[in-house]
């Protein structure tokens, strides 16, 4: 059986009152609206009419069709009731305007520019013709034209901020105080600034007096300048790190310069500000500062020793050296570290002449070195004779024969030094000091020579060159060495240095390198000269010194800076001595005679040696008489003494007994030490 | 007849001279010993005397006792 439908109808008459849930197929009326709904099998109201007339009292939704006055239009937004207003619907059809609508007419709208004001996106072109109106639109054409004719004009004018006229500017006459003026104008009144200048004739006197003053800004003196007053000050008053000046000049190039006040730092304390003087050379280019005074500490600075003038009496350097130091002059003689450099101990020759080679020696110590053959050269220690110095002896080199100088040749006096008196030099070390050699040199052939100091292996040595000016003239020297750093430098009793002081050298042993330290066993430099090219010729050596530091006697106190003889005589027996009178001892068998002797310290065990052997009737043994000595066979001497034996002729009654040996016998035993 | 001769002790002789020369390694007449005895040289021996001392040196009293 088929359920009949429910037919139900509802209205409102309210827009605004949505159709309620209905009955299956039942319909409800919304008479405001127009519109019609219908239930669906669930109750849902479904809306029934398209297109509705327009009512002023319906309301409508987007899209919603209404036809009015015969025009179809769809809603573009959601409209309350009311009139009918166009812009709230877009035309569909059946309008005025063929079938265009709203939002077709929009679009165009949007390409257009709105009376109201807009922005194009593209030119506009106008026609080419100039307006003619104020109100105009103008092409550009027009508008640069205008401003070409501007710019022209502009440029053709005076720039307020300074500009350059290429024609005369033409005034009115009569300026007022600010205003620019006219030629006429300027010319007028220069001609009355002249006529009353003119006028002034006193202004010539005024600029003459001027020229006759200093000026401020700097100016150059022409004569001196006196400050006369109760306190005359000169004042340099620095406004800055520079230092003050007050320079001395020859002909506009600096001499000296005086700096009470130099640019170093002032960083407290008083530190900075020092005091300098420096000097200059020729040119004018600082040579360096002999004198600074440290402003905090006062310390001078001088960068060479302070000497007096050559022009002082005898007196007045006494009273000046007097004032620096006490008593220097032994203190000096007993730091010298030469042995018998006054030549007076001559315990072996005397002053006997001897020829060079062998070793021989004179003055007991100091060896001459000549050429070998067709050379023949003689030593000699002697009595000064050439010139006037103030000295008791001197050694000579003389020249017998001479010969073309071999590469091996060399004709020298040299000192070997032992180390002991040399080890407080610490050479070969990183405190090494200096030495100062100062000598008497004579030569007859005036010229360049060479002084040579040498370690014990030979392998180290200083050469430095020493001029004789004069011929059989004595000429005082000094050199300073600086110590030797390096190398190896004995400070025991072997040989701590040997002293050369050359004459005549071969290229053997020749250098270039002169007053510098270097490798190698040279001993004179490459320039100095043969002081024994012609036979006759000499040379002498006076006063040797070898002082301790780098201070250097002057030629009159030398002479006082020596040791005296009873000083010299024991420290030249260290190295060579005749046997003291001391020795006896006992006839051990018929033929040895053992003694006993005791001395100083030498410097090592000595060689003993018996001179003019056999000795007759030199030995008194007792019960035995006097007896002869042949000879010396066996030595136990040390360093300060020992035992000797004798070769006897017969003793006969005496062996066993004590003796003596006689002075004629110990004056020709001698003990030889020497380096 | 050598340039040296040798002694009762370590000391030599020097034949041209007599001089009797110690065994010390820093007197120059030892080293110029030992600098002969280098180039070869040969000393004469000992030639010990004819008669016999009393008196007993000892090692102890030919050793040098210093140096200075």
């Amino acid at each position: 059986m088929v359920a009949l439908p429910i037919v139900q109808h509802r209205g409102t008459p309210n827009a605004a009152t949505a159709f309620p849930t209905l009955l299956e197929r039942s319909i409800a009326v919304n008479l405001a609206n127009r519109q019609l709904a219908l239930g669906d099998t669930n109750g849902t109201p479904l809306a029934l009419l398209a297109v509705r007339y327009f009512s002023t009292t319906s309301q409508y939704a987007v899209g919603d069709f209404v036809v009015q006055a015969g025009v179809l239009y769809r809603a573009r937004v959601a409209i309350s009731p009311g009139a009918f207003t166009g812009s709230q619907w877009d035309e569909i059809a059946g309008g005025p305007a063929g079938g265009v609508s709203q939002g077709y007419v929009d679009a165009q709208d949007a390409l257009r520019v709105a009376k109201a004001g807009d922005t194009m996106g593209g030119p506009l072109f106008l026609p080419n013709a100039d307006p003619t109106d104020v109100n105009h639109a103008t092409r550009k054409s027009y508008v640069d034209g205008q401003v070409s004719f501007v710019a022209t004009n502009a440029n053709n004018r005076v720039a307020k901020i300074g500009d350059t006229m290429t024609g005369h500017l033409t005034l009115p006459t009569g300026p007022a105080a600010a205003n620019a003026v006219r030629k006429d104008y300027v010319d007028a009144a220069d001609a009355t600034l002249q006529t009353n200048i003119n006028a002034k004739a006193a202004t010539t006197y005024v600029d003459s007096q001027d020229a006759l003053k200093v000026a401020k800004a700097g100016d150059t003196m022409t004569g001196e300048l006196v400050i006369q007053r109760v306190i005359p000050a000169l004042v340099l008053d620095r406004t800055d790190t520079q230092g003050a000046q007050i320079r001395g000049r020859r002909g506009g190039v600096d001499r000296w310069w005086i700096v009470p006040g130099m640019g170093n730092a002032e960083t407290g304390s008083n530190a900075g500000s020092d005091f300098q003087i420096a000097r200059y050379n020729d040119a004018g280019a600082q040579i360096d500062a002999p004198l600074n005074i440290n402003r905090s500490t006062g310390q001078i600075i001088t960068t060479q020793p302070i000497l007096p003038t050559t022009t002082w009496t005898v007196a007045q350097q006494d009273a000046a050296r007097a004032s620096i130091f006490a008593a220097p002059n032994d203190v000096m003689a007993y730091s010298g570290m030469q042995v018998n450099g006054s030549f007076e101990v001559a315990q072996e020759f005397g002053s006997t002449v001897q020829a060079v080679g062998g070793g021989n020696r004179i003055a007991d110590i100091w060896i001459g070195v000549g050429g070998g053959a067709p050379w023949s050269m003689t030593i000699e220690r002697k009595a000064v004779v050439f010139g006037d110095i103030p000295f008791k002896n001197c050694a000579v080199m003389s020249c017998t024969t001479t010969a073309a100088v071999a590469a091996n040749d060399t004709n020298q006096f040299y000192l070997p030094i032992e180390g002991n008196r040399l080890a407080r030099l610490m050479w070969g070390t990183t405190q090494a000091r200096p030495i100062t050699i100062a000598f008497w040199a004579l030569a007859i052939t005036p010229g360049t020579y060479s002084v040579a100091v040498r370690n014990s292996a030979t392998n180290r040595c200083y050469v430095q060159n020493f001029t004789i000016s004069g011929s059989s003239l004595w000429e005082y020297k000094t050199i300073t060495i600086p110590g030797d750093t390096t190398g190896t430098w004995l400070n025991d009793n072997g040989v701590g240095m040997y002293l050369s002081f050359m004459f005549t050298c071969g290229t053997n042993q020749r250098t270039a390198t002169v007053g510098a330290w270097q490798a190698g066993n040279f001993i004179a430099s490459n320039t100095m000269g043969n002081a024994f090219a012609a036979n006759g010729n000499y040379i002498g050596l006076a006063n040797v010194m070898v002082l301790p530091g780098s201070y250097a006697p002057p030629a009159d106190r030398q002479m006082y800076i020596s040791r005296p003889l009873d000083q010299e005589l024991p420290t030249v027996q260290r190295y060579w001595r005749y046997c003291p009178y001391n020795l006896s001892g006992f006839q051990g068998s018929s033929t040895n005679f053992d003694a006993q002797a005791y001395y100083p310290a030498m410097r090592g065990n000595p060689t003993v040696t018996m001179l003019g052997a056999p000795l007759a009737s030199t030995l008194y043994v007792q019960g035995g008489g006097y007896l002869n000595l042949n000879g010396i066979n066996l030595s136990g001497l040390g360093v300060t003494g020992g035992l000797l034996r004798f070769d006897t002729s017969a003793a006969g009654a005496g062996v066993g007994n004590v003796g003596f040996l006689t002075h004629g016998a110990q004056d020709k035993l001698t003990l030889n030490a020497r380096l | 007849m050598a340039e040296y001769r040798l002694t009762a002790n370590d000391g030599v002789i020097r034949t041209s001279d007599g001089a009797v020369i110690p065994n010390d390694p820093n007197n120059a007449d030892w080293q110029e010993y030992q600098r002969w005895l280098a180039a070869g040289g040969v000393p004469d021996p000992y030639k010990a005397p004819i008669g016999t001392s009393q008196y007993d040196w000892g090692p102890k009293l030919v050793e040098v006792v210093g140096r200075y």
